[in-house]
C-alpha cells in the first residue's frame, strides 16, 4: 500500500507557536496605534486574525498536497511571480507606501509580489539544483542560471525599492547553492559581484547611505537618521531581564515606528524582556533544526533543496530583522517571519512552512521499504 | 539518491544548521548587551523621553470690600470635549451643543466627524452652560472641571479702575489684579506623567501629581456702598455739566484708608476690551493736575506752621499784583478784596483770594514753601498699593524763577494727584499727621489666616496740631461765610475748600478748560472723612462752587449716614444765629451736644 508518512508535527507546532505569539503582539503593540487611527484597538488584531486563518488553511492544504507535484508547476509559479513584480512597478497599479511601490491592491486585499517571488524563487531554484546529480557543481548548466533568475528577481525588488526583501532573496540562494555543493570560488565570486551593486546603490542617494549607515552611530541624528534604531534600543533597553510585561509597553504609543511590523521584536524585549526576546530568538532556531532535519531525511532531491531553501529564507528573514532591531546591522527593513502584522507575508510563510511539512511526509512509497531505506541512509 | 550524495547533503544541511546557531548565538549575545549591559541606562533615557509636565492652575484669590462683598471672584468653570468615535450623530448633537453654546454648528459638526480621539469643543464656559449639556446626555460628548475658572467682578464699574482686570489666562492686566497678581495667582501645581508621542497621558508609567496652592485673597479698604454712592455722584455731575472726567476719593482721615475712589471715565471689567484703554486708567493716582485754590490750604500751612506769618498778620488787599513781569489778579469765583484797606490769612482762603496767596507765598519764601510741600510728600508718591501712581510735579526752588513761587502760593504752576491731595487735606483733619494711603487693609490665605495686614502708617508728622487747627477753623469759614457759603448740611459742619483752575493741556493753559474741585472734610467739628471731588472740563459752570460742592456735599451725607454719624448742631443747621456762639462753646469744651 502507497502511503506517507504523518508530518513533522513538532514543525507544525513550531509554526502554531510563533503564529499566536505573533498575534498577541501584534495585538498589544498595534492597539494604541490603532485606536488613535481608528479607534478601535483591535483594528489590525482582526485582520491579522484574519490572514492567520488564510495561512493555516493554505498550510494545511500544503501539508496534504505531495510537494513533488510543485516541481512541474515551478517555472510557471516563477513566471508569475516575476510578471507580478513587473506589473507592481507600473505606476498607478502598484500601490505606494513609504516612498516603495511594493503593494498591489485588490479590491478587498492588498497584497506584496515580493513575498511571493521568496517562495516561487525557492521552489524554481530547487527544481534547477535537483535537475542534475552534482547539483551545482557545474557553473554553466546550473550556477549561472539560478543566478540569472535571482539577479532578474533581484532587480525587479530593487526597483521597488525594497533592499531588504532583495537581499533576503539572494542570501537564500547562496544558501541553497552552498547545499547544492557549489564550489567555494563559485560562491566568491558571485559574493565579489552582488557586494558592487548593493554599495552602489547605497551610496547612489545620500539619503540611503545616512539611513543605512545611522546604525554605526544612532546619536548623531537622534530625531531622524537614528530615530528607529534608538527607539527600537529604549525598548529594548526598558524590557531588561524580565520586561515590563505583556501590554505595558510604553515606545508603542507612537515613539517607535512600525512597531507592529518590522520593529516588533523590539516591542517583545520591551514587554518580555530578554527572556522572553531569547526565548523567541531560541524558537526561531528549533525551527531552523527542524527544517533542516526535515531536509536531511528527505525523499528526493528536490525536497532537500526546496527544505533548505524554505528554512533559510525564513531563518536568515528572523534573524537580519532581529539583527537590525539591535542595531547589529543597517536598518533594511524585513518583517519578522510569523510575528510581524502583515497578511501576504505571514500567509506566504505559512504555506511554506506547509510545504516544509508536506516534504517531511515523503514520497508515496511502501511503508515497510521506507523504514529500512532510511535506516540503510543513516 | 544515491547514499554518497545522501551523505554529502547531510554534511552541507549540518553546516548551514550550524551556521544559523552561530548566528542565533550572536544575536543572544547582542540582545543581552542591549537589555542587560546597556539596558538601565537606555531605559533612563526612555523614561525621560515619555515623562511630560502638564501645568494645573490654581485659583485665583477674591477681592473684596472691607465687608466682604465680592469685586473680583473666580467661579467655577468647565470644558466641554468630545470623543469624535463615540459621537452617534454629529449633525443632530452639533445641532443643539451650537444652540447652547452659541457656536458655528457647522463647525462644530466638521470638528464632531473629525478623526480624532479627543477634541475640546469649548474651553471656561460657566459651570451652568456644562450642566445644561450634562443633561442633554449626548454620546461623546462631556464635560470637565477646569481648575483656573473664569474670572468674573459682580459689580461691574464700581471702583473698576481701582480693581482692574485679568487676560485670557487670568493674569493681572490692570489696577489691584495687576499689583497683587503674584498673591492672587497663588502657585500653579503640575502633572509629570508618562506620555505618548503626541503628549497624551499613557495608562503606565510614573505620574506625579504637585497640587496647585489657591491665590490670596485681598480685604479693601474700600465700603462698597460708599463706592457706588461715590461713583454715582461722579457719573450725574459728569453728566449734568458734560464734563470730560472726573474723580472722587472718600478718605479716612485719620488712618489713611480709602473708603471709596471713582473715576470717570470707567469700564465693566468683565467686558474691558469693549472701553479704550483711556477709561481703564486709574487717573486719580496715575494724572497729576493743577489744583489751583485748594492747594491755598498748603501756603497758609506752611505759613502758620513755620511762624512766618501768624493769624492776626494782615496783607494788604488788592485784587492784582505784579510779579516777576506778571500781572496776578484775583479769580471771579473768589469773592473780591477791593473794598478792605487789608486781609487776614483767613480771609484769604475763606475767600480765595488768589493775590493774597501770592503775597503769603512770597512772604514765606522758597525754602519755606518747597519744605512744606516735601513734608506733605508731594514731590514724590503717596506708596498706596496701587500701580502706575505718580508723583507731583513740584520741580525744585532753583528752577521756581519769575512768577512762580507766587502762583503754587495759589495752586498754579504745580501739579499734584487727586490722591496726594486728599491725603495732604487727611492730615490737616487728623490733627497733622501724614498718613500712607491704604486702598488694601488684609491679604488672606485661602484658609483664612491673614498673611498681611496693612495697618495705619503715620509717614510723619507734617504740621503741628495747632496749626491743623487753625488750617480746619479757616475751611469751615470758607463754608460759613467764603466761597463754599452755600453749601450746607442739615446737623452736622461742614470744612471744606473750592478750586478752579486752568486745565494744563500739553504745558499750556488752554482757555476754557477748567478743572472745578472741593476738598471737604465732615463732620468739622470732629473730623473724620475727607472728601475730594475733581471735574474736568465743565460745561455751563467751572466754578469748584457750582460744579463740585454739589457732589461733595451730597456724599457727605451718605458718609455720615454710612458711618452712622449722628447729626449735631442743629442750631447751625437750623441757622438760629444766637446758636452760633452756643455752637462754638460746645466745640471749645469737646463735648457733643446732642439733639433731643
Amino acid at each position: 500500500m502507497l502511503e506517507r508518512r504523518s508530518p513533522d508535527l513538532v514543525l507544525i507546532g513550531i509554526a502554531g507557536l510563533l503564529t499566536a505569539i505573533g498575534i498577541v503582539m501584534v495585538f498589544s503593540a498595534s492597539s494604541a496605534v490603532a485606536y488613535t487611527q481608528y479607534q478601535d484597538t483591535t483594528y489590525y488584531l482582526k485582520r491579522e486574525l484574519l490572514w492567520a486563518g488564510v495561512g493555516w488553511a493554505a498550510l494545511f492544504a500544503a501539508v496534504r498536497f505531495d510537494y513533488a507535484k510543485l516541481r512541474p508547476l515551478a517555472p510557471l509559479m516563477f513566471a508569475i511571480a516575476v510578471a507580478l513584480l513587473v506589473v507592481v512597478l507600473v505606476p498607478h497599479i502598484g500601490t505606494v507606501s513609504g516612498g516603495a511601490r511594493r503593494w498591489l491592491s485588490l479590491r478587498f486585499v492588498s497584497f506584496e509580489p515580493s513575498e511571493l517571488a521568496k517562495l516561487a524563487l525557492v521552489l524554481f531554484i530547487a527544481r534547477l539544483l535537483s535537475a542534475r546529480a552534482d547539483g551545482a557543481r557545474s557553473f554553466r548548466s546550473v550556477g549561472f542560471p539560478v543566478l540569472f533568475c535571482v539577479g532578474v528577481c533581484f532587480v525587479l525588488v530593487m526597483r521597488e525599492p525594497d533592499l531588504g526583501t532583495a537581499l533576503m532573496l539572494l542570501l537564500t540562494a547562496f544558501v541553497m547553492l552552498f547545499a547544492a555543493g557549489a564550489r567555494p570560488v563559485h560562491l566568491l565570486l558571485e559574493a565579489c559581484t552582488v557586494v558592487p551593486a548593493v554599495l552602489v546603490f547605497i551610496y547612489g542617494s545620500p539619503y540611503r547611505r545616512e539611513r543605512f549607515l545611522a546604525f554605526l552611530h544612532p546619536w548623531k541624528d537622534p530625531t531622524g537618521t537614528g530615530y528607529h534604531i534608538i527607539q527600537s534600543l529604549y525598548a529594548l533597553g526598558s524590557g531588561g531581564l524580565f520586561g515590563l510585561g505583556l501590554g505595558q509597553s510604553r515606545q508603542k504609543f507612537g515613539y517607535l515606528p512600525a512597531q507592529h511590523t518590522d520593529f516588533i521584536f523590539s516591542i517583545i524585549g520591551e514587554e518580555l524582556g530578554f527572556i522572553g526576546a531569547a526565548a523567541v530568538l531560541v524558537t526561531f532556531l528549533a525551527f531552523t533544526y527542524r527544517g533542516i532535519r526535515i531536509a536531511m531525511q528527505a525523499d528526493d532531491r528536490f525536497g532537500f533543496y526546496l527544505a533548505v531553501g524554505i528554512t533559510a529564507s525564513i531563518t536568515l528573514q528572523a534573524f537580519i530583522n532581529v539583527g537590525v532591531v539591535t542595531s547589529s546591522w543597517p536598518v533594511t527593513g524585513v518583517p519578522l517571519p510569523f510575528i510581524s502584522y502583515g497578511g501576504t507575508s505571514l500567509a506566504t510563510t505559512l504555506f511554506a512552512v506547509g510545504i516544509l511539512a508536506s516534504i517531511s511526509r515523503g514520497r508515496r512509497q511502501r511503508v515497510a521499504a521506507l523504514d529500512i531505506s532510511r535506516r540503510k541512509a543513516s | 539518491m544515491k547514499d554518497k550524495e545522501r551523505s554529502a547533503f547531510l554534511v552541507r544541511a549540518l553546516v548551514i544548521f550550524w551556521a544559523f546557531f552561530f548566528f542565533a548565538a550572536m544575536l543572544a549575545a547582542r540582545l543581552f548587551i542591549v537589555q542587560i549591559h546597556q539596558g538601565a541606562g537606555l531605559a533612563a533615557n526612555a523614561g525621560e523621553e515619555h515623562l511630560a509636565q502638564f501645568p494645573l492652575s490654581a485659583r485665583r484669590g477674591d477681592i473684596v470690600d472691607r465687608f466682604g462683598n465680592v469685586f473680583s471672584t473666580s467661579l467655577p468653570s468647565s470644558a466641554i470635549f468630545a470623543q469624535p468615535a463615540g459621537v452617534t450623530e454629529p449633525a443632530v448633537e452639533s445641532k443643539r451643543l451650537a444652540a447652547i453654546l452659541r457656536m458655528n454648528a457647522g463647525a462644530l459638526q466638521r470638528l464632531l466627524s473629525s478623526k480624532t480621539t479627543f477634541v475640546y469643543v469649548a474651553r471656561n464656559v460657566p459651570q451652568a452652560v456644562a450642566a445644561r449639556i450634562d443633561a442633554l446626555a449626548l454620546p461623546g460628548i462631556g464635560t470637565s472641571d477646569e481648575p483656573m475658572g473664569i474670572r468674573v467682578q459682580p459689580q461691574s464699574r464700581a471702583a473698576s479702575t481701582v480693581v482692574g482686570f485679568t487676560g485670557v489666562d487670568n493674569q493681572g492686566l490692570s489696577g489691584l489684579e495687576y499689583r497683587f497678581n503674584e498673591l492672587l495667582s497663588g502657585k500653579p501645581g503640575k502633572v509629570i506623567q508618562a506620555t505618548d508621542a503626541a503628549r497624551r497621558p499613557i495608562p503606565f508609567g510614573r505620574r506625579t501629581v504637585q497640587p496647585s496652592q489657591a491665590g490670596a485673597s485681598l480685604v479693601l479698604t474700600i465700603d462698597r456702598s460708599l463706592q457706588f454712592a461715590a461713583d454715582e455722584v461722579l457719573r450725574s455731575t459728569v453728566a449734568r455739566f458734560h464734563a470730560a472726567d472726573g474723580s472722587i476719593i472718600i478718605m479716612r482721615a485719620r488712618t489713611g484708608e480709602v473708603m471709596a475712589l471713582a473715576n470717570w471715565p470707567d469700564f465693566d471689567p468683565n467686558r474691558y476690551a469693549a472701553s479704550p484703554s483711556a477709561a481703564w486708567k486709574n487717573q486719580a493716582v496715575t494724572d497729576p493736575y493743577e489744583p489751583g485754590s485748594t492747594f491755598k490750604l498748603i501756603t497758609a500751612a506752611a505759613a502758620l506752621d513755620s511762624g512766618k506769618v501768624s493769624l492776626a498778620d494782615t496783607f494788604p488787599a488788592r485784587d492784582s499784583i505784579e510779579v516777576g513781569n506778571r500781572i496776578i489778579h484775583n479769580a471771579d469765583d473768589g469773592l473780591m478784596a477791593s473794598g478792605h484797606a487789608s486781609e487776614t490769612l483767613d480771609d484769604i482762603v475763606t475767600f480765595s483770594h488768589n493775590v493774597g496767596a501770592a503775597q503769603v507765598a512770597l512772604r514765606v519764601g522758597k525754602r519755606t514753601m518747597y519744605e512744606y510741600i516735601r513734608r506733605f510728600d508731594f514731590d514724590r508718591e503717596t506708596r498706596i498699593d496701587l500701580p502706575g501712581e505718580s508723583a507731583g510735579i513740584v520741580g525744585t526752588p532753583d528752577d521756581w524763577w519769575g512768577s512762580r513761587l507766587a502762583t503754587i502760593g495759589f495752586g498754579q504752576g504745580i501739579s499734584v494727584t487727586p490722591l496726594a491731595l486728599a491725603r495732604a487735606y487727611c492730615s490737616i483733619a487728623n490733627g497733622g499727621l501724614l498718613m500712607r494711603p491704604l486702598i488694601v487693609r488684609y491679604v488672606v490665605a485661602p484658609d483664612g489666616h491673614v498673611l498681611r495686614r496693612y495697618d495705619p502708617q503715620t509717614v510723619r508728622r507734617a504740621i503741628s496740631s495747632q496749626t491743623s487747627a487753625a488750617l480746619l477753623a479757616m475751611l469751615r469759614d470758607v463754608m460759613k461765610r467764603g466761597t463754599g457759603k452755600g453749601i450746607t448740611m442739615p446737623g452736622y459742619a461742614l470744612a471744606g475748600k473750592t478750586g478752579t483752575a486752568q486745565m494744563v493741556i500739553d504745558g499750556a493753559y488752554a482757555g476754557g478748560a477748567y478743572t472745578a474741585s472741593f476738598v471737604g472734610i465732615v463732620p468739622a467739628d470732629k473730623p473724620q472723612y475727607v472728601i475730594l471731588v475733581k471735574i474736568d472740563r465743565p460745561r455751563g459752570a467751572y466754578y469748584g462752587s457750582i460744579v463740585a460742592a454739589p457732589a461733595f456735599q451730597t456724599l457727605a451725607g451718605t458718609v455720615m449716614w454710612r458711618e452712622g454719624v449722628t447729626p449735631r448742631h442743629a442750631d447751625e443747621a437750623f441757622g438760629a444765629p444766637a446758636a452760633a456762639a452756643n455752637t462754638a462753646a460746645g466745640e471749645a469744651t469737646g463735648k457733643p451736644r446732642t439733639q433731643p
